[in-house]
């Protein structure tokens, strides 16, 4: 009896211990219940580039989109309104002797309603930056040539920070001389450099990188 | 030893002369024709501690000595109130009393690496996950105090979730471990054990303090136990770590973002009578660890920026302790409750049951960009995982020479993520059933153990915005023949032949998406079959003269052993290229031997060399398994000597160990080649000071003495930078004695 007395007060004090340390999370679903994908953190799974031709105001779409995100289902170059013709082809066509006025257009489309992350990169202007070939652009406003091409692209937007840089998410596109059936790689890089933004691709972390082909004829 | 047995074929040095004395049959011995005047002896036996005794010799003067007893345990049982520990026919090491205190400070992991055939898979500098003879992770068990310890096993860079100063002995079962302890133990098991609770009136307690250079971190542990004097059987401890620690520094720079705070307690209540005994533990860990940025990296062209960089990105910062992302914020809590019962002489049963709670949560180096979502600060990555487990097990002692335990086991899990879906939810139920028995001669131990698991896993998760529930189910038996041959003084051989298995973990089974924090996609394989180990093992203690040997020997042949096989093309994603691999199987085998050399021919001198070597092997795609440490040797010189009678157990201890470069490594399947090979060179001088009757044991240590620039092929940041420089530590243990009516 003595002993039983004594093994209960001690599951007791042990008991009150116990519910003094024991801390669960709040918001735990039950396992049956996982967190549905478009619940979970940000993602971006869309890239757009959105062309103006500055003569006729018509505007092409071209694409790269990945609807899951990274991992899961491999992502796939979207439809164009032009010749982005089969949806694994990224290869665009522009006009000669053209200029296009071009916006980045970043989208979380796993939220509803989508979230619009090439709105919170302008806003963190001075930590992002748009690289194209990984060509670091000159002078200013930012501008680049893209060899091969031949294509001259400057930045049109300007971050807040002092010295104020490009963002590259708005920019200048004129094309030159056509240059024929030959496809010329363009590399787009989105780069993330909280307090290390120099205007050169080196510093930072990617957080877009895509690959697109470029006809001019 | 510590039940009191004469000890016979005890060797005696008398350092001052140089000359060794054996004792005889009843653990005599004596030494004649010495004057007067202080004497050393360095008293060895197999099993045994080596001890340094200090003695005035005057005329005819007697001594007896009580030898503590060590790692290589051949001890008799002490059956009393004691769980039955058998002495192990696998590979057992131990770490205790002095050995352990030299690595107070120290993760557990690292604690760990004094064994040879343990290495660990690091992080950088402060997360280190025990790796034994080249595997880890899911491949073996720690059990902390006496509880199969359960957290996110699977990440390699998710270090135990276990506080080293709960344990007074850190011990070490190398090879396929399985019957006893439950399946998934193919590589070993390490054991956390905490000291007995007092059995004797007293208040006793520990203080340990340790400040180290690099990272310039502090650590402070405090012990308190005591024993109940007027409520007869019931005694209790309670123990508490802080530890804080910041920037830790390479010889050219500091790594930005690398502190860790922790800060971690337990209790323990206890009942304890001739036949009944029972017993409540609770402990909690909590750590905050930073991650440096420049590991944190992103597409193949980052990590080739990252590798070929002379300095990472992020290692202009100066020292501090600040902790921002990434990190990880990690807490495991852990109560216990154990009964047992002696019902009969030499028939004990022992029921307990245990319930853990491991938070995993994971901050990526940057907030989301949306502002709502920033500011909500959660964490990218967020696991929980609850695991009860209950064992019942009924041992008996020696009845006609067979000793044996019986016994039954049963495990709960379940894993909820909040985050990022990289492993899905879960549910787990395990059950086994398991007996062993052992016959005991004079000259040998003869062991056969047999296990049957089976385990069901339950997950969920979203394929393709669907929600599917596969359901797994596993079973098989595990086995173990073991044998130990006592050769008299000189001689004992240790031999084991076993098989042991484990089901495909769910990260192995079903990830599927870009792993973090290794920069690469990884994708699990839903139709992975059980892996399964043939284990041999063979010991041989030796003692010849002056000289005691350790050499082990292994090999592990398995089937089905699951990795993951880097794909050859790169995956496109929006932020760019990432490597692939993919989860698969093979018959592989890892064989190896571990040799430990010690000699004390010299005066106050003892000389210990240690050897680990290890080959492993994809014999289908016949090539060389990734991630396996390289061969390495040690060396180290301990010299004793005396300094007055406040100063006792004066040593200063040189160390040296030379880690070879892993040329091992199968082509075209690693981000970068294996870095070279090093030397590093380090220092230990300790003393225990005495104050009246108050002791404090002090000790300084260097590593990294020369501060090489090194990086070594199982930590994971040498993609990135330098391994830790130069770091010195000094270590202060006060043992505290507030009552104590013996």
């Amino acid at each position: 009896m003595k002993t039983l007395f004594k093994l209960s007060s001690l599951l007791i004090t042990a008991s009150l211990l116990l519910s003094l340390s024991c801390k669960k999370k709040k918001n735990e679903p039950a396992p049956s219940n996982p967190l549905p994908p478009d619940n979970t953190s940000e993602v971006i799974t869309t890239f757009k580039l959105s062309m103006t031709d500055s003569a006729t105001s018509s505007v092409y779409t071209f694409m790269y989109k990945d609807p899951d995100g990274d991992g899961g289902q491999a992502g796939f170059y979207g439809p164009g309104t032009t010749s982005l013709s089969t949806q694994s082809d990224s290869v665009f066509n522009l006009s000669p002797n053209t200029t296009y006025f071009t916006e980045i257009i970043l989208l979380d489309e796993t939220k509803s309603p989508v979230d619009t992350i090439s709105g919170e990169v302008e806003e963190e202007g001075q930590d992002h930056m748009f690289f194209f070939n990984s060509t670091n652009p000159t002078g200013s406003p930012y501008s680049l040539t893209l060899s091969g091409s031949g294509i001259h692209l400057t930045y049109t937007d300007l971050d807040g920070g002092l010295p104020q840089r490009g963002i590259g998410l708005k920019t200048r596109w004129r094309t030159y001389a056509a240059t024929g059936t030959t496809k010329h790689p363009l590399n787009i890089v989105l780069k993330h450099q909280p307090g290390t933004k120099n205007g050169t691709i080196t510093p930072g972390d990617t957080d877009v990188d895509v690959n697109f082909k470029v006809t001019v004829q | 030893m510590h039940d009191g047995k004469e000890l016979d074929g005890t060797v005696i040095t008398l350092l001052e002369k140089n000359s060794n004395y054996v004792t005889n049959d009843h653990g005599r011995f004596s030494i004649s024709g010495l004057c007067e005047g202080n004497y050393s002896l360095l008293i060895q036996h197999l099993g045994c501690k080596d001890t340094i005794i200090k003695t005035m010799v005057k005329q005819n003067s007697f001594l007896s000595v009580k030898l503590p007893h060590s790692e290589i345990e051949l001890s008799e049982i002490d059956i009393m109130d004691k769980r039955l520990e058998m002495v192990k026919t696998q590979t057992t090491d131990e770490i205790s009393g002095k050995e352990l205190d030299k690595t107070r400070g120290q993760t557990l992991g690292d604690a760990l690496k004094t064994v040879t055939g343990v290495t660990t898979l690091n992080t950088g500098g402060t997360i280190s996950k025990p790796m034994i003879h080249g595997l880890q992770g899911y491949r073996i068990l720690i059990l902390n105090n006496g509880i199969r310890h359960e957290g996110q096993q699977w990440g390699n860079e998710h270090a135990p979730e276990i506080d080293p100063f709960v344990a007074q002995k850190l011990s070490v079962v190398k090879g396929a471990n399985s019957v006893r302890y439950g399946s998934d133990a193919l590589g070993g098991v390490i054991l956390v054990e905490p000291a007995d609770l007092p059995d004797t009136a007293s208040v006793t307690g520990e203080v340990n303090m340790i400040g180290a250079s690099n990272g310039q971190s502090g650590t402070g542990s405090a012990i308190l136990q005591g024993y109940f004097d007027k409520l007869k059987g019931f005694n209790w401890r309670v123990q508490g770590t802080y530890k804080k620690s910041g920037n830790v520094k390479t010889p050219e720079y500091y790594l930005k973002n690398t502190g860790v705070e922790e800060y971690n307690f337990s209790y323990a209540l206890g009942y304890h009578r001739k036949k009944l005994g029972a017993e409540v533990y609770y402990s909690q860990f909590n750590t905050k660890v930073g991650i440096f940025p420049g590991a944190h990296i992103g597409n193949l062209t980052d990590l080739q920026n990252a590798f070929n960089a002379n300095k990472p990105q992020d290692s202009l910062a100066g020292f501090s302790y600040d902790i921002g992302r990434p990190y990880q914020q990690i807490g495991h809590e852990l109560a216990k409750g154990k009964l047992h019962y002696h019902f009969a002489p030499k028939w004990r049963l022992m029921a307990q049951y245990a319930y853990q709670y491991n938070s995993r949560q994971e901050f990526d180096k940057d907030k989301p960009l949306n502002d709502s979502l920033a500011a909500l600060n959660l964490p990218e990555l967020d696991y929980s995982i609850t695991s009860q487990t209950g064992e019942l097990v009924l041992e008996h002692d020696n009845i006609k020479r067979f000793r044996g335990q019986f016994g039954g086991s049963y495990m709960n899990q379940q894993n909820v993520y909040l985050g990022r879906f990289f492993i899905p939810n879960f549910i787990n139920n395990t059950w086994g059933a398991f007996a062993t028995e052992r016959f005991v001669t004079e000259h040998w131990e003869l062991e056969a153990g047999l296990r049957y698991d089976e385990k069901q896993l339950q997950s969920y998760f979203y394929e393709n915005k669907n929600l599917v529930t596969p359901s797994l189910k596993f079973n098989n038996v595990s086995w173990n023949i073991g044998a130990i041959y006592k050769q008299g003084k000189y001689l004992n051989l240790f031999f084991n032949i076993g098989s042991a298995w484990r089901s495909p973990a769910p990260n192995e089974l079903y990830s599927n998406g870009i792993h973090q924090s290794v920069g690469a996609i990884e994708r699990g394989n839903k139709n992975l079959l059980p892996e399964q180990v043939y284990n041999a093992t063979f010991t041989a203690l030796l003692k010849l003269n002056h000289v005691f040997t350790e050499a082990t020997l292994y090999h592990n042949q398995f089937t089905n052993f699951i990795y993951l096989n880097p794909s050859t093309k790169p995956e496109l994603t929006i932020k760019g290229a990432y490597p692939v691999f993919n989860y698969q199987q093979a018959n592989a085998r890892i064989s190896g031997a571990d040799v430990k050399v010690t000699t004390d021919i010299f005066n106050h001198l003892k000389v210990t060399a240690k050897a680990m070597l290890l080959r492993a092997w994809n014999e289908d795609l016949n090539d060389y398994l990734v991630y396996m440490p390289s061969d390495r040797y040690t060396g180290e010189l301990n010299y004793y000597f005396n300094a007055g009678k406040h100063f006792s157990n004066n040593f200063i201890q040189m160390n040296y160990t030379y880690v070879t470069k892993q040329w091992r490594v199968p082509q075209n399947t690693d981000f970068a080649a294996p870095p070279e090979g090093y030397r590093l060179l380090g220092f230990e001088i300790g003393s225990d000071l005495k104050f009246g009757k108050q002791t404090i044991n002090l000790s300084i240590a260097g590593n990294n003495l020369l501060d090489v620039i090194y990086r070594d092929y199982l930590d994971r940041f040498r993609y990135y930078t330098d391994a830790m420089g130069r770091n010195f530590t000094i270590r202060l243990k006060i043992p505290l004695t507030i009552y104590d009516k013996k």
